[in-house]
């Protein structure tokens, strides 16, 4: 892991048991959320409740140099609809799942063009990166 | 397929290459019976009654036309019957399926063998989706091909070609 921040939304950020305060190497965690719980965010984690725009600008001043890790749908969703998000690392695994949230859904009408990276192919899985192209 | 859609189909400019997007579409070429959804067939025209090599084309449709179809082509209205018309017209050869409707009532039937995906660098945004109208249980896949197109100069025109394998769930008893 060679991230240096972690932005995660507040539903993957509870389902993963707040990884305890610590999602790797102690890196900042910067959980989007509309409404912080009462008690204080454990370990390196923090809430972020005034939006996607300054839930990146934080995460991207504490990352420095490094790349930022980016969890959950919902949350990677908010960041290509702000023109926010760099690339897209997808893990394809062979299997329809039928029902559940989706990956990409709530996205703008226009077309997000991308570019296709690298393709790494794993056992039974399938890693895509792209780097989204900016508008304009 | 969402506003110009058929954006998704530019790896076709390359169907008459060598490379992978020629050897998909020579496939595609050699299979020897067709099945189309109803929309996709009237969206490409009607294939002018031969989609290739007067290979005979089934088409799946809630309502059959008044007028008869043209060339290669005959209606059909149970996704059973069509599969199995299609099988016995391709005799030893692969079935092509066009469009996402058919795509999705020959899942959920337990009919489809294979998926060939040509995955192209864009988000839509809005449209019909390829997976929707799924049965709530997982389908299991195997990845038995992928071909990407590194030689494509342009970033965004690389197609990555994936082929799946449709795990069948258990024996199929006909009723």
């Amino acid at each position: 892991m060679s991230t240096g921040a972690v932005i995660v939304g507040r539903r993957t950020f509870e389902h993963a048991g707040r990884w305890d305060g610590d999602h790797h190497d102690g890196v900042p965690i910067f959980v989007l959320t509309h409404a912080a719980p009462e008690e204080p965010a454990p370990g390196s984690a923090r809430y972020v409740t005034d939006g996607i725009e300054s839930c990146v600008a934080q995460a991207k001043a504490a990352a420095g140099d490094r790349d930022i890790l980016l969890h959950g749908a919902a949350t990677a969703q908010a960041c290509l609809r702000a023109g926010l998000l760099d690339e897209i690392e997808l893990h394809l695994m062979p299997v329809l799942l039928g029902q559940g949230r989706r990956l990409f859904e709530d996205l703008p009408p226009d077309h997000i063009e991308l570019e296709l990276l690298r393709a790494l192919d794993g056992p039974g899985v399938l890693h895509l990166r792209y780097r989204v192209r900016s508008a304009g | 397929m969402g506003i110009d859609g058929f954006r998704l189909f530019n790896w076709l400019d390359r169907r008459n290459d060598p490379g992978p997007s020629g050897q998909v579409f020579n496939e595609v070429n050699s299979t020897r019976a067709v099945i189309s959804g109803r929309r996709t067939y009237e969206l490409a025209d009607r294939w002018q009654g031969d989609h290739h090599d007067g290979v005979p084309v089934f088409v799946l449709t809630h309502d059959v036309p008044d007028d008869p179809p043209p060339g290669s082509i005959r209606y059909v209205t149970d996704v059973g019957d069509c599969a199995s018309q299609a099988r016995a017209a391709a005799g030893d050869g692969d079935v092509m399926v066009h469009g996402a409707g058919a795509a999705q009532a020959l899942l959920q039937a337990g009919q489809l063998d294979e998926l060939e995906l040509h995955v192209v660098p864009v988000l839509l945004g809005q449209g019909r989706r390829l997976f929707d109208n799924l049965p709530a249980e997982h389908i299991e896949l195997d990845l038995i091909r992928q071909l990407t197109t590194p030689d494509v100069e342009e970033l965004t025109q690389r197609v990555t070609h994936l082929r799946y394998r449709v795990r069948r769930s258990g024996t199929l008893v006909s009723a």
